[in-house]
């Protein structure tokens, strides 16, 4: 008893700190089922950076993407699963252990070192193919190139750090692990600049390795391949000893260095040094001697981005060379030619080769354009197209129905998909508007024949969608000899006056009232005009590289007040933040009003408030300065003084931000490793994890419409949170609430629209929004003991469906397909219930949503209307449903009459063998032989797939089906047809009825009369109830 | 009243069980709130519901009697579909699939089946049954703290649940089964606990496939003992059509 006491009162403890503990923590939990969906596009895919596939099966093969995710196929890259999606995106280096192919080891972090790349955050290691993940380390060494496994000892594995690209650090060179990546000694490092940027390993013997060591490093405006970091080096006791290969000696300063040894001649090694004179060299005898094959300018193209040789696994003189194009030398590196032969339609810029050792004519690619695959060698190609891997610059959306999705993409141009598809978005509902890379894609607002798509370097051009023709319309300089400064991603912008001025920013801002034709300059120099941050004529270090990709002291961001049309802000890349309240006659500097920010910080994204004129919210990036903290502001007196709201919360540097339309507490901020949200002004942030991963997120936009917001994510294409209303209404009250319905938008009653597709499997599907309508609560807890559902009344109080109700904790979103249950039939052909599958949908009105949890009822409501732009009057609509109705009822009534004639038969022959009574016993046969005959005229009876077996069900569903998916008037004939086959029903039921009131009623007399219990027929409501 | 005291007991449950490392402890807590004893005393059990896949309900039964006997029906639109084991072979009867006649099943459809079979579930006496059980740690599911216990069968089959660690049942469990020879993944997330007879069913099961909802099944009825014939699991013989033009 003492004990139970002593329990007693533990459990009161317990219960009253739970009452106390009253402050919600916002967690990601509170989005309970909200989810994104993506829409892709995979028609072009994204930059494949990395990929290994199992030597013993060509058909697994795993694919890393440059920022969109690891991917793993079964089947030789006719189907894709993602493998990592809890972690970070951007993928280095994959290697599976080819002795144990359940083990596979990624490094994130690209090793293509171009402007726009995203940042890892270490090496991860899975023993159960993909399932879990488990992080070794290498937290700040950015990038990865390689991973390489000792093919005696899959304990023993060898990184190639290549460390970041924007600063110096000293976590990169050559690392190894002995037991299997819990401990990691640096085997090889040279100074803080040179990372490794290949390793290569001798599998004959794999105490040998070679490493390609290189010093380089990126700024804002500038690039340098090479310096006395850079050198080819060996080791013969696995990292122990290293010695410098004395390799292109006379060329001064070394750049990236590429290698491959031959796996069936591991004598025979390649290399590729990037010098001043770039060539690809070649050893016979296992290092000891290297003769210079080529210079030629194939294999010298831009080292930072196509540094890769690739051996081919059985031929000793075959050698490809991924670079601008796919070249191969069979002469063992002296000339190289194109090796497509009969094919050769793939995507440019080559980055990742895997050739298959048992059968070299199977090669997977990897390019800036996704995977290819080929079964003859390099001649023909297949293109994956299902890996969703498009990176976006930015997104914009029209408000055609549904809605259009625009923007550009890292060398894939501009684009434009619907937000919805038949069936799904498919690749061909996506269409290219615009080539080189892509970035702003803007619609007119006035205009719905014209959009605006730029290509790198400020080339702004107007599209004429009727024509496809291309007008181009950037601004020039009044004086001829000054250059006009344009970002690699120049911004554009239109006024949110929807009065189709469109800005534009170079080192000035100009803006344009007739489409691009005149450009009236309407700013200074924005930006800091630094001499030293304009030289990139001079960038690329030992490989000139000015591709604009380094242009500087820039216009980045560019945003006019919707509240006040004179408010302008524009912030520039080498980190000034400008505001001008007067329409661009007078521009403040408020840069040093910002407390907290690195100086030269990139302006990354500046936005004018929705709600009021002197609030602006502001994003800084100084991940190229090496600076990945998060610079998140907010002003409220036009840039005088900010407020920062960035939080511990968030993983790492961020990109861009977005202010809600209707609740300006409702922010979203986009950074390099996902989506975070915040619902209380950025006091807090949560990241977003519903099918959003840690993927860089560059612009997003909430479609004033729908409510929906589009995210242009830069390696996982388009993504959609459809209607975010239960986001704008998480107040404090409802957080704190048990259970909070929220109210739903009206529902338009539609019908499926009708498509086929049957392109095999290897095809992406983006995802459309739910075609039901919706109820959203928001829950406390999960739900986990006793009753929970959802009933829905209609507006006479019937209960007419009950739902699954969510359990999540936070938001629930729960699918009521307004169909009614579908008419009660008997079907022995499969003709007949796939005919009748589907019931009609509810008519239009309000009802009532009641979720029953436990003891407790919660309400609200919910409205269904009509789709008025389907282009059906109401008496056409209602002559619909009124005669699908009939043709329901119908349906119902046969099956009624069918079920009664096989449950009388059932009973009567069951005491035909017991009555001695011969009259009473034809009789019984004669009505048996009756029932079993019109059984056989009601319905269908044999079950074979393709009978073609017509009877009056069969008969009746086929009016039913015809008329269920047009919500137009059903044609005459439909009607005439329908009415035609009430009244053969209707002989049915009469005899029915005849035969129970009278036949039956005497056959039941004269059992009574022998003792025998009197037959009863299923009546209607006992057949209802079943 | 009881409502009260189950909390109770759960909330005793948990304050002496915090420090519950093994898979074996944990199992224990697990039988004790689930009701396993008293499950051990029944010979049948029988459930009826429906099966909601978007916009259709098919309602079913089913059946299960010791040792290894299990049968589900459902209909659709009046066409029956059953699938039934007795534990060694199991036999179906699906005419979607082009037959109204009953259809034996493969030895792996079987051995899929008898996860659900298995009468006292699959973590009793894991060990005769040749499963192999670990604790694979903590993970939170929907803001809860869960144990996660993996089980992997003779065959390599993973099924891996996810058990409240205060309340001790399963929130949701994940599949990894070869379906001829191709692995397949599946999540099953269990609500709607309710005791019937002294043992604790989740009345409600959401099935999600890459992470999409493909089914939700619903029991609205639960009962133990209800007789339940032997003859049920039986496979019912078919009449071979005969081949009348006797041709070779």
């Amino acid at each position: 008893m003492k004990t139970f006491i002593y329990s007693c009162s533990l459990f009161l403890v317990f219960a009253f700190q739970n009452s106390e503990a009253q402050k919600l923590e916002l967690s990601s939990g509170f989005f309970g089922s909200m989810e994104a969906r993506s829409i892709g596009p995979a028609v072009m895919s994204g930059r494949i950076s990395a990929l290994d596939a199992w030597n013993e099966d060509w058909k697994l093969v795993y694919v890393g993407a440059a920022s969109g995710g690891l991917w793993k196929s079964t089947n030789g890259g006719t189907t894709f699963k993602e493998v990592f999606k809890n972690h970070v995106q951007t993928i280095g280096a994959v290697t599976i252990d080819q002795k144990h192919k359940d083990t596979v080891w990624v490094g994130t972090g690209e090793s293509w070192t171009r402007n726009s790349i995203s940042i890892g955050n270490g090496i991860y290691k899975t023993t159960n193919a993909g399932e879990d993940w488990q992080h070794l380390g290498f937290e700040n060494t950015d990038h990865i190139s390689k991973i390489i496994i000792n093919p005696e000892n899959s304990n023993e594995v060898y990184v190639a750090a290549l460390g970041g690209v924007w600063a110096s650090n000293e976590e990169r060179g050559v690392f190894k692990t002995s037991d299997g990546g819990k401990t990691w000694t640096k085997i090889l490092y040279i100074n803080e600049s040179t990372g490794c940027a290949d390793l290569a390993i001798d599998p004959s013997n794999p105490n040998i390795l070679y490493a390609g060591m290189w010093d380089f490093q990126r700024k804002p405006y500038t690039f340098r391949s090479g310096g006395p970091g850079s050198g080819l080096y060996k080791t013969t006791d696995g990292g122990k000893n290293w010695e410098k290969v004395n390799i292109a000696v006379d060329r001064g300063n070394l750049g990236r260095i590429a290698l491959s040894i031959s796996p069936v001649d591991p004598k025979i090694i390649y290399a590729l040094i990037e010098s001043n004179k770039t060539g690809l060299y070649r050893s016979t005898d296992g290092g000891k001697n290297w003769e210079l094959r080529t210079t030629a300018q194939i294999v010298a193209d831009r080292p930072f981005y196509f540094s890769l040789i690739v051996t081919d696994p059985i031929d000793t003189n075959r050698i490809y060379k991924p670079g601008f194009f796919l070249t191969v030398s069979d002469d063992g590196g002296f000339s190289f030619s194109s090796p497509f032969v009969e094919g050769g339609n793939v995507h440019g810029d080559f980055h990742a080769l895997w050739i298959d050792p048992k059968n070299n004519s199977n090669l997977y690619l990897g390019t800036d354009g996704g995977l290819y695959i080929s079964n003859d060698k390099a001649s023909t190609w297949n293109h994956a197209q299902n890996l969703p891997l498009s990176q976006f610059y930015h997104v914009a959306v029209d408000f055609e129905k549904p809605y259009n999705v625009y923007g550009g993409l890292q060398d894939n141009g501009s684009w434009v998909g619907p937000s919805e598809g038949i069936g799904g978005i498919s690749n061909s509902d996506w269409k290219s508007v615009g080539y080189g890379d892509g970035f702003n894609v803007l619609p007119d607002p006035t205009e719905k024949n014209i959009l605006y798509w730029q290509y790198q370097g400020g080339n702004l051009m107007r599209f004429h969608k009727n024509t496809r023709e291309i007008k181009e319309i950037k601004p020039f300089s009044d004086d001829v000899d000054e250059k006009l400064r344009f970002n690699w991603d120049t911004p554009i912008a239109f006024s949110p006056a929807n009065n189709g001025v469109l800005y534009v920013g170079s080192q000035y801002l100009y803006r344009t009232a007739d489409r691009g034709d005149s450009w009236e300059k309407i700013s200074p120099d924005l930006t800091t005009n630094d001499p030293e941050k304009q030289k990139q004529e001079e960038s690329g270090g030992l490989t000139i590289d000015n591709s604009t990709a380094e242009n500087h002291c820039t216009i980045y961001t560019i945003s006019e007040s919707p509240k006040n049309r004179r408010i302008i802000w524009a912030g520039t890349d080498d980190g000034n933040l400008q505001v001008t309240d007067d329409d661009g006659e007078n521009w403040k500097n408020v840069t040093a009003n910002v407390p907290g920010l690195a100086a030269n910080t990139w302006c990354a994204k500046v936005q004018a408030s929705n709600h009021n004129e002197k609030t602006a919210y502001v994003v800084f990036d100084g991940h190229r300065n090496g600076d990945k903290k998060v610079y998140v502001y907010k002003t409220t007196d036009l840039g005088e003084t900010w407020t920062s709201l960035a939080t511990e919360s968030i993983e790492t540097f961020a990109r861009t931000i977005t202010e809600d339309l209707v609740n300006p507490d409702l922010l979203f901020l986009g950074t390099e490793y996902g989506l975070y949200i915040s619902i209380n002004g950025g006091n807090d942030w949560v990241r977003f994890e519903g099918k959003i991963p840690k993927v860089p997120i560059y612009e997003m936009v909430i479609h004033p419409r729908e409510n929906d917001l589009v995210i242009g994510t830069h390696g996982r294409g388009i993504m959609i949170i459809d209607n975010i209303t239960p986001l704008r209404l998480l107040s404090d009250e409802v957080l704190s609430s048990e259970l909070t319905i929220f109210p739903s938008a009206p529902f338009t009653i539609t019908n499926p629209k009708f498509g086929t597709t049957i392109s095999g499997d290897q095809e992406f599907f983006g995802s459309n929004s739910s075609s039901s309508a919706i109820i959203t609560y928001y829950m406390q807890k999960r739900h986990v003991f006793g009753d929970m559902s959802i009933e829905i009344y209609n507006s006479s109080g019937e209960l007419i469906k009950t739902l699954p109700a969510g359990k999540n904790k936070g938001i629930n979103i729960v699918n009521w397909p307004i169909r009614k249950k579908p008419p009660k039939v008997k079907a022995s052909s499969v003709t007949l219930a796939f005919r009748t599958a589907f019931g009609p949908t509810f008519p239009p009105g309000e009802y009532t949503v009641k979720i029953k949890k436990g003891d407790k009822s919660y309400e609200g409501k919910i409205t269904l209307q009509t789709d008025t732009e389907a282009g059906h009057s109401k008496e056409d609509m209602k002559l619909q449903y009124e005669t699908l109705n009939q043709s329901y009822t119908l349906l119902e009534n046969i099956s009624f009459t069918d079920k009664q004639a096989t449950d009388l038969a059932e009973k009567l022959k069951s005491i035909k063998g017991k009555i001695k009574e011969e009259q009473l016993a034809k009789k019984l046969n004669a009505l048996t032989g009756r029932l079993e005959a019109m059984h056989k005229e009601l319905v269908a009876t044999n079950p074979n797939r393709i009978s073609g077996e017509i009877k009056l069900a069969e008969k009746v569903s086929d009016i039913y089906s015809g008329i269920i998916n047009y919500s137009g008037k059903p044609t005459n004939s439909q009607i005439k047809q329908l009415n035609l086959l009430e009244g053969v029903y209707l002989n049915y039921k009469n005899e029915m009825d005849k035969i129970l009131n009278e036949q039956l009623a005497e056959i039941n007399t004269e059992l009574k009369n022998i003792g025998f219990a009197e037959i009863k027929v299923i009546t209607r409501e006992e057949y209802d109830k079943n | 009243m009881k409502k009260l005291l189950i909390s109770f007991m759960l909330s005793l449950s948990f304050l002496i069980t915090v420090s519950a490392q093994t898979v074996d402890e944990v199992l224990a807590e697990y039988f004790a709130v689930v009701g396993q004893e008293k499950l051990l005393t029944t010979n049948t059990f029988s459930t009826k519901g429906k099966i909601v896949q978007g916009q259709f309900e098919i309602p079913f039964t089913l059946q299960q009697k010791r040792p290894m006997n299990l049968r589900m029906d459902a209909e659709f639109q009046g066409m029956k579909i059953s699938h039934v084991t007795d534990g060694k072979t199991g036999w179906s009867i699906n005419p979607m699939m082009g037959s109204s006649d009953p259809q034996p099943m493969t030895e792996e459809e079987v051995d899929r089946m008898n996860i659900q079979a298995d009468y006292d579930g699959m973590f009793y006496n894991y060990q005769e049954k040749g499963y192999k059980v670990e604790l694979e740690g903590k993970e939170v599911v929907d803001d809860i703290e869960t144990y996660v216990i993996k089980l992997t069968k003779p065959n390599g089959d993973v099924i891996t649940s996810y058990i409240d660690a205060e309340n001790y049942v399963i929130l949701k469990s994940k599949s990894k089964i070869k379906v001829q020879g191709v692995d397949t993944d599946s999540e099953m997330i269990f609500s709607n606990y309710k005791y019937v007879n002294e043992i604790l069913n989740p009345f409600s099961i959401e099935t999600k496939m890459n992470g999409e909802t493909v089914m939700q099944m619903v029991l609205e009825e639960v009962t133990y003992d209800v007789e339940v014939s032997d003859s049920s699991f039986i496979m019912p013989e078919v009449i071979a059509p005969t081949d009348s033009t006797g041709s070779q």
